[in-house]
């Protein structure tokens, strides 16, 4: 999970038509072209790599009985559809919470004067770096005090607490490029702050809202630090954790080891289809992770 | 009064001051403070206590050991080694984002077909589980079993099958390899702030006949600081909050090679037995240099000072 | 300006409710030191670590004895033994219903006995130690600070020993495994020689193992290296564990181990040999069940036959291992269904359960008394090497009651030396600085 705070706009520059960009138009030659595709070529195969290497182990023994049988049947009590199940429903709490906090906090920053705003939102900021593991015991006190071992909740809040810092901030440089005309205009009417984030920047926000939601959702299928340690019940795992639970579970013949790898590459397919379907929306939220003017 | 409004609305970057809106400010903000005052001060506040203590999981029984914690921690070598794997891990994803990365967005940008299918491949690993990731190659790469040496063996070239995990050099290798299969991020920036650079230079370069990897070298990757800074600033960051990339190839090893600060704190938060000051302690200090990294980023780019 | 409650307000209400629910959740759960009629209908919730006695095992014994008690529906919550520590630990202080809790036979069972029952408060006729061997209760007892046994031992087990291929033995020239290093170099260049493919022997890397299999060596020269270091406030570093490194690093340099395996953990370790690539694999006495045909045939492993050895030593009559109650089960002090749990336990550890769990070899039971029904054991090898393995974990050389984090890091400087990254002297002064440093103990 990275943020960055950005010095160019990228919103405001459109790129010209395709045939007059002169990006597309510095390869000339023949040889040079071919050069290029090789270069990338390679590199794609050696990013391919792993999967490749995942897919045909676990094509071993079984072939495709080996999924067939994953995907119907629990290994050492968890399911695979249990496990996105339990992700996707973190995923939503996440979303949920982070985008309360982002929305709220994002326009305080960027739509109301206040003094003190900016050294406020340094300090928010402060808090990108943050690894999880370093909240990890106070984390473990807190989930116990308020009892939330083994729920949904008591993973997304650890989780939301650690993406908030990005989310305030795509928010609030999403909520400064709004036009001051738009709310100048409202509040002449008459409308007070709640109207004015209710009915103009909620609906404003909602490219980022959305951008924020999907990369949610990809950072908690990701994650494997909180289910770890939040799931005492091994029944209970997500996609990310089932990794260790299944390494331990599948134990000693070929055969086993040939769906521990076909379990790798089911865990990966849900990343997979958010990449492929959303990705557009994954990368308008990165890159926009901040325009700072 | 409404007209003085309506001229300073105009200008979005300096509105006269009205009179401020803090107390609507402070409801907006009690979710953030909520959450920031559980997850992050309350946090502080908890892990200085208890880094000063001798204690289990349970929290009970604490025992006052004073700067104990702090003294084993810093002195303990696997601890300072692991900060120094941090940032050479850094330190090597960084220049293969700047070359490579750098290299892969112009390319994708110049009109190659599929372009689709480059790009999902190149930001997979950054999306899909790391421990995933790591995992595959830490199976890929057994010396004995791993799908690497079998097939090297395969292709007759045994001689070039190595002891990848095992081997402190190769090891270490293998995990900067790793942490530079996440270039799909930089990648990503690489290919949005293309989209908007001023065309006057490339076409002048165009001009003159200059070849693609000249223009490349020459005109477009000088045109980019802002971008390279970017990427720097980000892999730095998410660098430090690394922990599957390690804990599920090689385990930090062999022996301590391939320790970072993400899978020493896990490898004591995992340990049974009175650790969890020791933890704590750990914990601070990587906070701390959490806190100072983002301070460095946000100093370096403050916007200067014309524009506010 | 118009304050009426918006989203914001209506968000911020709910997670206080949110807060709110769950201190009224906590607060309701908050007593659980009742207990719950025998008699009565109710469900028991057992948490135990993987391997110990397992989970198909662990559903014969809950099969048996459920069709006894038909009253009581057991669940069993089975923990990676990596991870058992810290979260059955975090289990038992956040309350969570557990009525059967496993309990490590280490310091672990000391750190947490404020939350286990005492067995002399354990509802239900006469102790549940009575008929247990006394060795077996006495470790258990010595667990505890006040020497006052918090849980009931179940079976005992022992580390390192070697589980072999008769067919590749034969392979090789030999019809009785190897007994001293000097023989097992012989094995290894026969083997190689007949079959070069095949890894003569192999020990799993995970660092726990490895370090077990640093500790077997170095008893196998000094007994007493492990009590002394355990109970006695030993050190580490003395000429035992130098020779127990230098001893290591030769069987990689004469062949017998090989460097290509020291990335192999655990699982993978066990395919190989029961796959017939390596023939000998060397791991603790609970995979027993390799000698039985029944457990080969339901795990589809193609082996005729396998059989036990000790590891080799120079001197073959110095041959041992440690040992310990490995499985043993307590009773949380919060468990609302005690009179169900200690039924539960008493069935596993003396009762009816014995018969169910004793056949397949995963410990030698704590039960006095108790022997293998005739049969279970068919071949020659398997009968010896079921005799081997009693007699391995009846004589140890010490008690292995492990100190984790510190076996966990000798371990790994085991690897590193294997590898020839780090001297066997050097090892043992880091392991020595280690151990007083604190931070393992």
């Amino acid at each position: 999970m990275t943020a960055i705070t950005r010095t160019t706009g990228s919103a405001t520059r459109r790129r010209k038509t395709v045939e007059r960009d002169p990006l597309q138009r510095i390869v000339t030659r023949r040889s040079e072209r071919v050069v290029i595709y090789v270069l990338l070529i390679l590199m794609a195969a050696v990013f391919a790599m792993p999967l490749y290497s995942g897919i045909v182990k676990s094509l071993g023994v079984n072939g495709i009985g080996n999924y067939i049988a994953l995907l119907t049947q629990p290994i050492g009590n968890v399911s695979i559809w249990a496990t996105y199940g339990n992700s996707l429903l973190i995923g939503l709490f996440h979303a949920l919470l982070v985008l309360v906090v982002s929305a709220t906090a994002g326009y305080a920053f960027s739509r109301l004067e206040f003094p003190g705003r900016e050294v406020t939102f340094s300090a928010v900021l402060l808090f990108l770096a943050v690894p999880g593991i370093a909240i990890l015991v106070p984390v473990y006190s807190i989930t116990q005090q308020a009892g939330l071992f083994n729920t949904h909740i008591g993973v997304a809040l650890p989780e939301a607490a650690l993406t908030i810092p990005f989310g305030v901030l795509l928010l609030r440089n999403y909520g400064r490029n709004i036009p001051m005309a738009l709310t100048e205009a409202a509040h002449l009417d008459g409308a007070g702050h709640f109207r004015v984030f209710w009915h103009i920047f909620l609906p404003l926000s909602r490219p980022a809202l959305a951008n924020l939601t999907v990369l949610c959702f990809i950072w908690s299928l990701q994650d494997f630090l909180w289910p770890a340690f939040i799931f005492t019940d091994p029944s209970m795992a997500t996609a990310a954790q089932a990794v260790q639970t299944f390494s331990n579970a599948l134990g000693q013949s070929p055969s086993e080891l040939a769906m521990y790898n076909a379990s790798l590459i089911l865990l990966a397919v849900p990343a997979v289809l958010f990449v492929l379907f959303g990705m557009r929306l994954i990368v308008n939220g990165l890159v926009a992770g901040g325009t700072k003017e | 009064m409404t007209a003085t409004k309506r001229m300073t609305a105009a200008k979005r970057h300096r509105p006269v001051r009205r009179r401020s809106d803090w107390k609507v400010a402070l409801i907006f903000l009690v979710p953030l403070i909520v959450m920031y005052a559980i997850y992050f001060v309350y946090s502080t506040g908890f892990l200085a206590r208890t880094s000063f203590t001798k204690v289990s999981i349970t929290f009970f029984n604490a025992v006052d050991v004073g700067w104990e914690n702090y003294r084993l921690l810093l002195g303990d070598p696997v601890f300072l080694r692991s900060i120094l794997n941090n940032l050479v891990f850094a330190g090597i994803s960084i220049v293969a984002a700047l070359t490579i990365g750098f290299f892969i967005a112009v390319a994708l940008s110049t009109g190659v077909r599929a372009k689709r299918v480059f790009y999902v491949l190149f930001l997979l690993p950054v999306l899909m589980p790391l421990s995933l990731l790591a995992t595959l190659f830490n199976s890929m790469l057994q010396q004995r079993y791993g799908v690497l040496n079998t097939t090297l063996e395969a292709l007759g070239l045994g001689a070039l099958a190595q002891p990848w995990l095992t081997d402190p050099g190769l090891a270490f290798g293998v995990v900067s390899v790793i942490f530079c299969f996440l270039i799909g991020l930089p990648i990503l920036y690489y290919t949005a702030d293309l989209a908007a650079l001023p065309t006057e230079s490339l076409e002048a370069a165009l001009l003159d006949g200059a070849g693609p990897f000249r223009i490349m070298r020459s005109v477009i990757y000088p045109m980019m600081t802002s971008t390279h800074l970017t990427v720097i600033l980000s892999l730095l960051l998410g660098s430090f909050r690394a922990l599957e990339v390690v804990l599920f190839s090689t385990q930090g090893g062999p022996g301590d090679t391939t320790e970072i600060v993400g899978s020493y704190l896990y490898g004591w938060s995992t340990s049974a037995g009175p650790t969890v000051g020791f933890v704590a302690a750990a914990s601070i200090v990587v906070l701390i240099i959490a806190l100072v990294i983002s301070l460095v980023q946000m100093v370096i780019t403050r916007p200067r000072k014309g524009r506010k | 300006m118009n304050k009426r409650i918006s989203a914001t307000s209506r968000g911020r209400f709910f997670v206080g409710a949110l807060a709110g629910v769950s201190a009224l959740a906590l607060a309701g759960c908050a007593g659980g030191s009742s207990d719950t009629a025998l008699s009565e209908k109710q469900t028991i919730q057992v948490w135990g670590w993987s391997g110990a006695p397992g989970e198909a095992t662990m559903d014969a014994v809950i099969d048996a004895y459920e069709a006894e008690n038909p009253n009581i529906t057991v669940e069993y919550n089975e923990i990676t033994n990596t991870d058992y520590a810290n979260k059955a630990t975090l289990a038992l202080s956040s309350k969570q219903p557990i009525d059967v809790v496993g309990v490590f036979p280490n310091d672990w069972a000391g750190d947490n006995e404020d939350f286990l029952l005492p067995v002399d408060q354990w509802p239900g006729d006469g102790s549940p130690l009575d008929g247990l061997s006394e060795n077996a209760v006495e470790q258990t007892e010595n667990l505890y600070s006040d020497g006052e046994a918090r849980s009931v031992p179940m079976y005992s087990n022992g580390s390192v020993l070697g589980f072999y291929n008769p067919d590749l033995l034969a392979r090789a020239g030999f019809s009785e495994p190897p007994a001293t290093w000097a023989e097992m170099e012989q094995f290894a260049t026969a083997l190689k020689a007949v079959s070069p493919d095949i890894l003569p022997a192999i020990v799993p890397n995970d660092t726990w193992l490895q370090g077990d299999f640093l500790l077997t060596l170095a008893g196998n020269t000094d007994p007493e290296f492990w009590n002394d270091l355990r109970y006695h406030d030993g050190d580490w570093n003395t000429p035992a564990t130098v020779e127990a490194f230098t001893q290591y690093r030769s069987l990689f340099e004469k062949g017998i181990l090989d460097a290509s395996t020291l990335d192999v953990p655990y699982a993978d370790a066990m395919a190989a040999f029961t796959t017939g690539e390596a023939a000998i694999v060397f791991t603790g006495a609970w995979e027993a069940g390799l000698l039985l045909d029944s457990y080969r045939e339901a795990n589809g492993i193609d082996l005729p036959a396998v059989g036990a050895m000790p590891v080799p030593a120079d001197d073959p009559d110095a041959r041992g291992m440690r040992a310990f109650v490995d499985a043993t089960f307590g009773i949380p002090v919060n468990s609302s269904h005690k009179s169900a749990a200690a039924d539960f336990i008493r069935f596993m550890t003396s009762g009816d359960g014995v018969d169910v769990w004793g056949p397949t070899l995963i410990g030698t039971p704590a039960l006095e008394g108790w022997s293998l029904p005739d049969g279970t054991l068919s071949s020659d090898v398997a009968i010896a090497g079921y005799e081997t393995i009693q007699e391995l974990v009846n004589n140890p050389n010490s008690d292995r009651n492990v100190l984790s984090n510190f076996e966990n890091q000798q371990g790994s400087y085991a690897l590193e030396v294997a590898a020839g990254n780090l001297s066997p002297e050097e090892a043992a002064e880091k392991g020595q600085a280690d151990l007083e440093s604190g931070k393992y103990n």
